[in-house]
């Protein structure tokens, strides 16, 4: 990769700083897309969509993820760990997405939040039980602090190691610790209402 | 509904359970093409890159894609016209013509730079002359100490003299002539008329609004030998017409005249409405500045001083 070539030239002397800058203008914009951006173009929508859950919702996050990719393209070839930042930038916009709805979906009925199941179909309470929980669970996380937000859904939704966050969100491994704690306890509280059989239920 | 917590696990696993990855496969197409959109601007971008860094001559004369509009446009032709435009801009620069924009740019940075300058200073001396007829004039020396108190003393041409002090938002009058004083808030005193012309140079501050506000810089001519430089203002109240001699090494005026509107136009003679010379950050005594016993010390001492400059 140029860019992370390019810093560790940067580190070798200001001679080279100027090459390394040069270097850098060079590099071709296509290798980064395909050795940054593809292997992961999977995990960029799943993630957004496995927060998001609304497909009008998710194609708008993705949306403004890839702007923010396109424009930042330089900043993440030279970041430490490139693929957890774009992971970070597709959660952000996720989060976004989700504050959006909140405020747009306020004065609106919960019914009209979620999407209801067919009620003629089998099991359509149990469906319906869920949905209410996956809105009242996304509310939840639509209120926490950005930082807590984006370290939660890294840690327990996304399964990153605390390093690969901490990286991504520019802290101390041990910041991320206090955050995702922080936010599960904050998570804890704020779905405390809900019943454990109901949870349960929804567990199986 | 229970009121219990859901325990650390049950709260990862509703989570991983709830916001499983079950991303729908007609979704997941459409977001493709998103993909595929940013991989397409990612390549033009990287043609631009290359184009800006090298192979110039060798793309100079290919065609070009016209990313925003995807119209195509002959490389050659605005390699022709580039070429032009910079020898027409050589041209222009070396005819001497300066634009009006870069002009009035410059005069303005100046009007800047002298305010800004007179704004910095610790002391201002200032003695104004008011012309009252045919050779007599009224008089006035001013004298400000940073951070703001203000001495003004009036001679009219009759020899009537009056001396304001002005510290903060008190005022004080005396009259020499009278023997009395009185001091009043800045606020409920009526401005004296006597005072009314020497207004721009009560305080550095006042000057330097005058100067970046109310007068406009029109011309600027440079005395090199002297490193002097003449700024032509005009008044936008009045609509007079004000010459600001300033040194070029301090950027602080030296000497300002008035003149009243069109006069010195199609040969007539120039009115002098008021002329001013000043002297920055000398030191000035602290008694002059205080009102009271000490001040009639103070004018005396500046009437021994002006019979000595006779």
């Amino acid at each position: 990769m140029a860019g992370i070539a390019c810093l560790r030239t940067r580190m070798l002397g200001e001679g080279d700083h100027h090459d390394c800058i040069a270097e850098s203008l060079l590099a071709d914009d296509n290798t980064a897309y395909e050795e940054l951006i593809a292997p992961i173009e999977s995990r960029m929508m799943r993630c957004i969509w496995r927060v998001v859950r609304r497909p009008e919702l998710s194609e708008d996050a993705l949306q403004d993820a890839l702007s923010i990719i396109w424009r930042k393209l330089h900043q993440i070839r030279n970041h430490p760990n490139p693929q957890a930042l774009i992971l970070k930038i597709c959660l952000n916009a996720a989060c976004d997405a989700l504050r959006k709805q909140k405020r747009s979906s306020r004065h609106e009925d919960l019914s009209l939040f979620i999407h209801l199941p067919d009620s003629s179909s089998a099991g359509a309470a149990r469906a319906l039980e869920t949905k209410e929980i996956e809105a009242e669970v996304l509310k939840a996380i639509s209120r926490l602090p950005r930082k807590q937000a984006l370290a939660v859904l890294m840690r327990i939704v996304q399964d990153e190691p605390f390093d690969v966050i901490a990286q991504a969100l520019g802290c101390s491994e041990v910041t991320v610790r206090i955050q995702v704690s922080k936010g599960r306890r904050r998570l804890r509280q704020l779905l405390s209402y809900l019943s454990t059989d109901s949870l349960k239920e929804v567990s199986k | 509904m229970n009121r219990e917590n859901p325990s650390r696990p049950e709260v990862d696993d509703l989570f991983k359970r709830l916001l499983k990855d079950d991303l729908p496969p007609e979704l997941e197409n459409r977001m493709r093409t998103q993909f595929v959109n940013l991989r397409r601007s990612i390549g033009l971008s990287g043609r631009r890159h290359a184009w800006y860094s090298g192979g110039i001559l060798e793309r100079l004369f290919s065609i070009l894609e016209w990313q925003s509009t995807q119209v195509m446009i002959r490389r050659d032709v605005l390699a022709t016209l580039s070429v032009f435009l910079i020898v027409f801009g050589g041209a222009m620069h070396l005819s001497g013509n300066h634009s009006a924009l870069a002009d009035s740019v410059f005069l303005l940075k100046m009007s800047i730079s002298i305010a800004s300058q007179v704004r910095q200073t610790s002391s201002m001396e200032c003695r104004v002359a008011v012309p009252e007829g045919k050779d007599q004039f009224s008089a006035y020396e001013i004298r400000w100490v940073a951070p703001g108190k203000t001495r003004i003393d009036f001679e009219a041409k009759d020899g009537d003299r009056k001396t304001r002090w002005v510290s903060g938002a008190v005022i004080t009058v005396a009259d020499l002539a009278k023997n009395t004083q009185r001091s009043a808030r800045a606020a409920t005193q009526p401005e004296d008329s006597l005072f009314r012309p020497v207004m721009c140079c009560y305080s550095p501050e006042q000057l330097a609004i005058h100067i970046s506000g109310r007068w406009q810089l029109r011309r600027y001519e440079r005395q090199a030998k002297r490193e002097l430089g003449t700024f032509l203002f005009i008044d936008s109240g009045n609509g007079a017409s004000v010459e600001m001699t300033v040194d070029l090494k301090t950027f602080l005026p030296l000497a300002i005249e008035e003149h009243l509107p069109n006069s010195g136009q199609a040969g007539t003679e120039r009115i002098i409405i008021k002329q001013a010379n000043f002297c920055w950050n000398q030191p000035i005594a602290p008694e002059l500045m205080v009102p009271g016993k000490a001040a009639r010390a103070g004018a005396l001492m500046l009437e021994s001083a002006r019979k000595e400059d006779m």
